[in-house]
């Protein structure tokens, strides 16, 4: 393996491989990755030929081509952001061949598929890491080092809202399909919120999970998990309604909210002590303003790329994101029916 | 007639009145459904539901034959109003011939069309049913009831259409109810004359149970128009004061003007913006100078300032000195909505209870507790 590692030092730029040429390939992997200096995009893999030729007028001297295995002598790492049913085998065929690999979040449908891609990766030259993108968001990084050094004292409580009206330009209905995604909002933004909890937090513990989904996948969900020493935790996710957007820690000494999507740390003092609003750089909002998610993508290209050339592990680990899959899992496993008072049909004949 | 062996392919499927009947008719009737999907972007409310979506547009004939394969019934709500009108027309009427020519191709006997009361205009104060010439004023009307000859004239061909014309139909994600926020939100909400015209309006789940009678009726003929309406008559003062109440204790301040003085503001608003655009050139060398921003502002205010003085003119539910305090601005009805609320005609629902054997069973006021709660929980309330 070092010798292996030794490869890479030697050799400065990349040759990457964009397995999937979906919307966020088209909008954040490549925009990010062209504008680096350190690496290349060698290979385009997806089976719609028309995404192909949309990906590849950026990129005209990729390779383009229906099937991974056949552009794995022309990269170094790939970058898979393919439906989450297919994340597992790709990233085993990669991995296998001694690529190292970005998997967009989740890391797989099931733990057991992410155990698979683990003990893959052990057993390889490549390394794992995953899309947890939010990771990279500065106000999250920096909410992380409040939470570590207890700068507001032992907490007491905390509760996220992550929710906006689902406008991603997807190019499929895989989002939308359980078989294919595994679920709805729990697996796709609640990915990024689990993870951040998991981040802040550590271990945590599933107590109770509602969601709306009726024989599809769920729009609307809401959570309850246990954090270290019993503090209480409250998730909400929405892809129907645009919530608050924050997670407010209670703690001894105030309250941290850490706005995700607006980069923005606001810390209120308990004691009477004025508030401090904390705008992180960039100061935007990634919901207004695409170059958040831009500064994102960049940071963790950084650190993915740094990471592969000095054979350290990436920030976002594929052990730590497998718990982010556990605890979905487990949160479905407890699922309950959310009812809304609106929804329940009149029946014909019935006066009100 | 049982919809639980039907297979029903519904247009406009991720809308509002269109993602409602969905679940209806995966819910309630049992039924396939297949949801022909613009973009699957807006698919999150109808995804929660076992159904098969497909992407297209009903412009496309081709995406829309393939998609009603082995379909039994057709359901078409796709309407486009984010367009130019020119771009809304030629999707309602495309939309409308290529369901027609799709239906016929695949061999589906029976579509539903989901039209509107706007194709009636202005109309003559009392009852209206489906025997009311239609004089449409808006482009929306006019669009809608070209629409229903493409079906009239497809009928002569054999196949069964039945064109819904829908009121004012409100609840969970209707414009209808997000509107009426929206302007409660932003000042004083002026509504024309009294705001006592009649509100022909409907929840939507009586629309969608409404719509799935007609799916399961017997009908003897190959074409039917039913005029639809809600249980209750209510006033459009009563519709703003009730989705008001979902503000909790912040104040629902309507105020009132005659018709011809409403009219007079959009002619007063269409000066201004003329006047702005016959000196576009001029603006655009101000706006280089510096300070412009600030001066531009300073006319907005002033312009605010002459919008506040003109409310000597209208009756309100707040004092005047309220409303100063508040420093409320004027809050007009849309140009395209001010026929509609000025109706003084009570729409008659009997064609379709007889036909369909449907009523109305959701009253005002148990529409409205659904509606408020809704808007309080998308936070949409405030």
């Amino acid at each position: 393996m070092e010798e292996s590692k030794s490869h890479y030092l030697i050799t400065p730029v990349k040759r990457i491989g964009l397995i999937g040429c979906g919307a966020v390939t088209e909008l954040l992997h490549l925009p990010s990755l062209l504008a680096r200096k350190d690496c290349l995009v060698t290979a385009l893999v997806d089976l719609n030929g028309a995404r192909l030729e949309v990906i590849g007028r950026s990129v005209p001297l990729a390779r383009r081509s229906a099937s991974v295995s056949e552009v794995l002598s022309e990269i170094d790492a790939a970058i898979v952001a393919v439906p989450h049913f297919l994340h597992a085998s790709i990233a085993v065929e990669l991995l296998r061949g001694g690529k190292h690999v970005l998997v967009e979040k989740p890391l797989a449908l099931t733990s057991s598929e992410c155990d698979l891609i683990l003990e893959t990766a052990n057993a390889n030259d490549g390394s794992i890491t995953v899309g947890h993108m939010r990771r990279f968001c500065p106000a999250v990084a920096f909410t992380r080092n409040l939470i570590r050094f207890e700068t507001m004292g032992p907490i007491h409580s905390v509760d996220v809202a992550d929710g906006v009206v689902f406008s991603w330009p997807v190019e499929s209905d895989f989002q939308f399909r359980r078989d294919k995604a595994g679920g709805g909002v729990l697996v796709d933004t609640g990915a990024h919120t689990l993870d951040m909890v998991l981040s802040w937090f550590g271990d945590v513990l599933p107590v109770f999970y509602y969601d709306d989904a009726c024989g599809g996948v769920e729009a609307d969900c809401i959570m309850e998990l246990r954090l270290p020493a019993n503090t209480p935790c409250r998730v909400e996710l929405s892809r129907t309604r645009n919530l608050r957007n924050s997670a407010i820690i209670e703690a001894e000494r105030g309250q941290i909210e850490t706005f995700f999507y607006d980069n923005k740390v606001v810390l209120t003092f308990s004691d009477g002590f004025p508030v401090i609003p904390i705008e992180c750089t960039p100061q935007t909002s990634a919901l207004t303003n695409p170059s958040l998610w831009r500064h994102m993508f960049d940071y963790q290209f950084d650190n993915w790329l740094d990471s592969i050339t000095q054979g350290r592990p990436a920030v976002v680990s594929g052990e730590e994101a497998a718990k982010v899959v556990r605890l979905i899992e487990k949160l479905q496993a407890m699922r309950k029916p959310l009812i809304h008072p609106w929804e329940s049909f009149p029946v014909q004949g019935e006066s009100s | 007639m049982s919809l639980s062996n039907a297979r029903i392919l519904v247009t406009g499927a991720t809308g509002f009145i269109g993602s409602r009947l969905v679940q209806w008719l995966v819910e309630v009737e049992k039924a396939k459904v297949v949801a022909f999907v613009h973009q699957f972007k807006n698919a999150s409310r109808i995804s929660r539901f076992p159904i098969e979506m497909i992407q297209g547009d009903v412009t496309d004939l081709s995406a829309l034959t393939v998609a009603m394969q082995g379909c039994t019934h057709v359901v078409h709500a796709a309407l486009t109003s984010s367009g130019t009108l020119k771009q809304n027309r030629r999707t309602t009427i495309e939309g409308a011939r290529n369901v027609c020519e799709a239906t016929r191709r695949v061999g589906i006997p029976r579509a539903i069309y989901l039209s509107t009361i706007d194709v009636y205009g202005k109309t003559p104060p009392g009852v209206i049913d489906e025997n009311t010439p239609c004089r449409p004023m808006s482009s929306y009307g006019k669009d809608k009831l070209d629409a229903e000859q493409v079906f009239r004239e497809t009928a002569l061909n054999g196949l069964e259409s039945v064109i819904l014309r829908l009121p004012v139909v409100y609840g969970p994600w209707s414009f209808w109810s997000t509107y009426p926020m929206q302007q409660l939100r932003q000042g004083c909400v002026i509504l024309p004359d009294e705001g006592t015209d009649i509100c022909n309006a409907m929840y939507v789940d009586d629309a969608v149970q409404c719509i799935a009678c007609a799916l399961k009726a017997e009908i003897n003929s190959n074409f039917t128009v039913c005029l639809v309406s809600g249980p209750d008559r209510i006033t459009w003062k009563s519709y703003y004061e009730e989705h008001g109440k979902a503000r909790g204790n912040k104040n629902t301040i309507l105020g009132f003007l005659p018709k011809s003085k409403i009219l007079d503001r959009y002619s007063k608003d269409r000066n201004i913006l003329r006047k702005f655009w016959e000196l576009r050139d001029e603006w655009r060398i101000v706006m280089r100078l510096p300070g412009a921003s600030r001066f531009l502002n300073l006319l907005k205010s002033i312009h605010r300032e002459l919008r506040r003085t003109s409310r000597d003119d209208y009756t309100s539910t707040a004092s005047p000195a309220k409303i100063s305090v508040l420093s409320l601005p004027e809050v007009l009805p849309e140009p395209s909505h001010l026929e509609l609320m000025t109706s003084k005609s009570m729409i008659r629902n009997n064609k379709v209870c007889q036909l369909f054997g449907f009523q109305p069973t959701i009253s005002f006021a148990e529409g409205m507790e659904k509606t408020r709660s809704w808007l309080i929980w998308t936070g949409l309330s405030g």
